[in-house]
């Protein structure tokens, strides 16, 4: 794994322009993917800027259906009631695709492919 | 005459210089591979250490590390709780798995230094004193290992199954645990010794 400089993030706008200023930083979430590639040195971010104390973790009704914060763990997104009653695909899905202490430990940051199809039909279909 | 003293003299010298050879050889051979030393530090590695403060059991522990260390190696190399194994390093086996402010994770693929203020639970932690967690004693009721490797995962993990409460049946049980694997094929031990301390909470 190459060296990085880590910081933990405490406001949302910092952590935004930091990342948007250097090019070679990261964001960093659960961890379960980009921790993997790191140590394959696959991923090389010189900064991981730690969102994990950042408030993105509600599951909140809108007029348009539901927003999920990026920071959201897998396992508490699927098995939210909202979710399960209105979205019941999404719960299964996500079950389905993550073992449990991935889903308990991953957030909807770094996203699977699955699922981000899965979230766009939700986000496009009429229903929502 | 003076032939057969050459022989002779020849064969002594053979034998006494295969013995020599012998002696001198005995210290090698005691060694199946060259014992290699330790990686000397750089600079760049010394410069980049971070505080961290780890809460482990209840216990503080002060470290001064790399931050690319993973919460696995920061418990077992420089905290010294080696209850927890390093299986696949790679989030695929679950031997790796502890307890974060009550949640099941798997500590080989999250950085220590991102785990500062939490409280973390390993294996050496789930009893008190003499007293075993009653997760602990149900897996020795019900002999729920054979060598034990993915042992200390498999309790930390179903500890967090229990916490979470979404797991009632056997099949839920299973999948639920499907993130802690077994190569001696406990499985159906544990999901019996998982039932007991689930019976038992209620």
């Amino acid at each position: 794994m190459k060296l990085f400089a880590y910081t933990r993030a405490t406001e949302q706008d910092v952590a935004v322009n930091t990342v948007s200023r250097n090019q070679s930083a990261k964001f960093i979430g659960g961890g379960t993917k980009l921790l993997d590639l790191m140590k394959e040195n696959v991923e090389q971010p010189n900064q991981l800027i730690d969102i994990n104390s950042l408030p993105l973790t509600k599951i909140e009704v809108t007029r348009n259906g539901v927003r999920i914060g990026a920071m959201a763990r897998n396992s508490d997104v699927a098995y939210n009631a909202i979710i399960q009653e209105r979205y019941p695909l999404l719960s299964q899905a996500l079950l389905a695709l993550c073992i449990a202490a991935t889903a308990e430990h991953g957030n909807s940051w770094r996203k699977l492919d699955a699922k981000d199809a899965l979230l766009l039909l939700l986000r496009h279909s009429d229903a929502v | 005459m003076k032939l057969r003293s050459k022989r002779r003299r020849f064969g002594q010298l053979m034998i006494a210089s295969t013995f020599v050879t012998a002696i001198a050889n005995f210290p090698k051979r005691t060694f199946a591979q060259k014992k290699l030393s330790p990686p000397t530090p750089t600079s760049s590695m010394e410069a980049s250490s971070v505080s961290v403060k780890l809460r482990v059991n209840g216990a503080e522990h002060a470290l001064e590390i790399d931050p690319r260390v993973t919460l696995l190696d920061a418990l077992r190399e420089r905290i010294g709780l080696t209850g927890t194994k390093k299986g696949c390093d790679h989030r695929q086996c679950g031997a790796c798995t502890v307890l974060v402010d009550g949640r099941r994770i798997n500590s080989c693929l999250t950085l220590a230094v991102m785990q500062a203020g939490a409280s973390i639970t390993t294996i050496e932690g789930l009893a008190q004193g003499d007293e075993l967690h009653p997760m602990q004693a149900a897996f020795i009721k019900h002999d729920g290992f054979q060598c034990g490797y993915c042992t200390p995962g498999q309790i930390c993990s179903a500890v967090g199954l229990l916490n979470e409460g979404h797991a009632k049946t056997d099949d839920e049980v299973r999948e639920l645990m499907s993130g802690n694997i077994c190569r001696c094929g406990a499985y159906p031990n544990i999901v019996n010794a998982i039932q007991e301390a689930r019976s038992q909470q209620t």
